[in-house]
């Protein structure tokens, strides 16, 4: 072992005294700050990170409650709709049904009308045929007025035995 | 047979000591040194002043060596240290914050000031340790007078951040057992005188556990080469060592870091010691 040499001693003193300086100012120094500046990053990153989050799920919760609003506006619009519609159909249905029993009656009366008429000529007609059948029967010519009252007083109460019976 | 035996295993430890003592220091000293490059450059050129010189302060130039291998590894990856780091400055940041937890864990938040200094400390201790398991390389740990330097710096560091942190009256009240009744201040001359050797007795048992331990550390390998060459010798057509070395130098490398964190920590404690108690309290 060797003894105490002092000038040695001083040497390893002032070497490490050296070597702290360098090493604080190279090493040390950009390195703990280096360490702190990346542990504060790392730091404001989960901040962030943790303030998104919430932000995201706030975002969710809005977009739920607009996208239930826009299915109730639909659904109502939709049901509006039904019953719009339901509303014209039943308005239609009543037109057609007023066009059908306008469009009835007419044919009612337009059949009425050519019933009378039918009857008219009907009656003419037998009139003329009973006039022509009395004169072959009778093989004599009538006054013709006083023929035609006869016929008509005798179809008269054909049509009220008629209407009678 | 076992005459054999006996005299194979005399003979290797003739041979290893021998071997030890030729290629060590060679001055008929009976502790084993396992030899490096500035003792062989000295045993060649034993007549070159210069060799002398580098015999003599052979120490001191392989502490250099080590601060140089230090500083090199610093600039290297501290130069310019990224955001993402890469292996090396992964590496370098993994001492850097253990060392610092280690002070801010012995200190508190305060400790941040001193972790230059004791993470330099213990970087290079620990270094100089190991560099007694390089071959051609020496411990300069292993001598006193590197030890005791660092000791001694220690030493200062600590009465100094005292004084600047406590203010010289309080400094010189706090190694008098920081008097508050009249019982303290009978006993303060006692606690001065105390404290003082105190303080004293911290760096000579900083310096010398260091030192024997790594001295410790160095003789076992030299001892365990110095059987290896023998037995080699013995055994062997080969004339060739036996790595004996090889199943201790795991051991070593644990003491060597554990001297380091020793030393270190210590003096991150007689810095603790030193600070006003409401800081690291």
């Amino acid at each position: 072992m060797p003894q105490l040499d002092w000038q040695q001693i001083l040497s390893q003193a002032i070497s490490f005294l050296v070597l702290l300086a360098i090493l604080r100012r190279f090493a040390w120094k950009p390195l703990l700050t280096m360490l702190d500046a990346r542990r504060h990053q790392i730091e404001r990153d989960l901040q962030q990170a943790a303030q998104g989050k919430v932000e995201l799920a706030r975002l969710q919760e809005e977009y739920a409650q607009r996208l239930a609003k826009i299915e109730d506006e639909a659904r109502s619009k939709i049901q509006q709709a039904i019953l719009e519609g339901k509303k014209v159909a039943v308005e239609i249905q009543e037109q057609a049904r007023q066009l059908a029993y306008a469009s009835l009656e007419k044919s009612k009366q337009t059949i009425e009308l050519e019933l009378a008429k039918a009857k008219v000529t009907l009656r003419d007609q037998m009139a003329e045929m009973t006039v022509d059948a009395v004169e072959r029967v009778l093989r004599q010519k009538l006054d013709a007025k006083a023929d035609r009252q006869l016929i008509d007083s005798v179809l008269d109460d054909l049509e009220r035995e008629g209407a009678r019976g | 047979m076992a005459s054999d035996a006996h005299h194979a295993v005399e003979q290797a430890v003739q041979h290893g000591a021998q071997a030890a003592e030729a290629a060590g220091h060679g001055g008929g000293d009976a502790i084993p040194e396992l030899p490096n490059f500035i003792t062989a450059l000295s045993h060649q050129f034993h007549d070159a002043p210069w060799a002398h010189w580098l015999h003599q302060w052979e120490n001191l130039v392989f502490a250099w060596l080590v601060a140089l291998i230090l500083c090199t590894v610093a600039w290297r990856y501290s130069r310019r240290p990224a955001t993402i780091p890469g292996r090396g400055q992964n590496l370098l940041e993994m001492l850097v914050n253990g060392l610092d937890q280690l002070v801010q864990g012995v200190i508190g938040h305060e400790g941040r000031h001193f972790t230059p200094f004791i993470g330099s400390l213990f970087l290079y201790i620990w270094l100089m340790n190991l560099a007694g398991m390089v071959p051609g390389l020496k411990s300069p740990t292993s001598n006193l007078n590197t030890t005791v330097a660092l000791a001694i710096v220690v030493f200062c560091y600590v009465q100094w951040t005292g004084i600047r942190r406590l203010g010289p009256a309080r400094y010189v009240s706090h190694l008098a057992g920081e008097p508050t009744d009249v019982v303290g201040w009978v006993l303060a001359p006692l606690m001065l005188v105390l404290h003082v050797l105190g303080e004293f007795i911290k760096p000579l048992s900083l310096s010398l556990r260091l030192c024997f331990n790594v001295f410790a550390e160095d003789v076992l390998l030299a001892v365990l080469v110095g059987l290896g060459i023998g037995a080699g010798f013995a055994i062997g057509t080969f004339k060739i060592g036996l790595p004996f070395q090889l199943f201790a130098l795991p051991l070593v490398l644990i003491f060597s870091t554990v001297q380091a964190l020793v030393f270190s920590l210590l003096s991150t404690v007689y810095i603790a010691l030193m600070l006003p108690h409401e800081e690291h309290h």
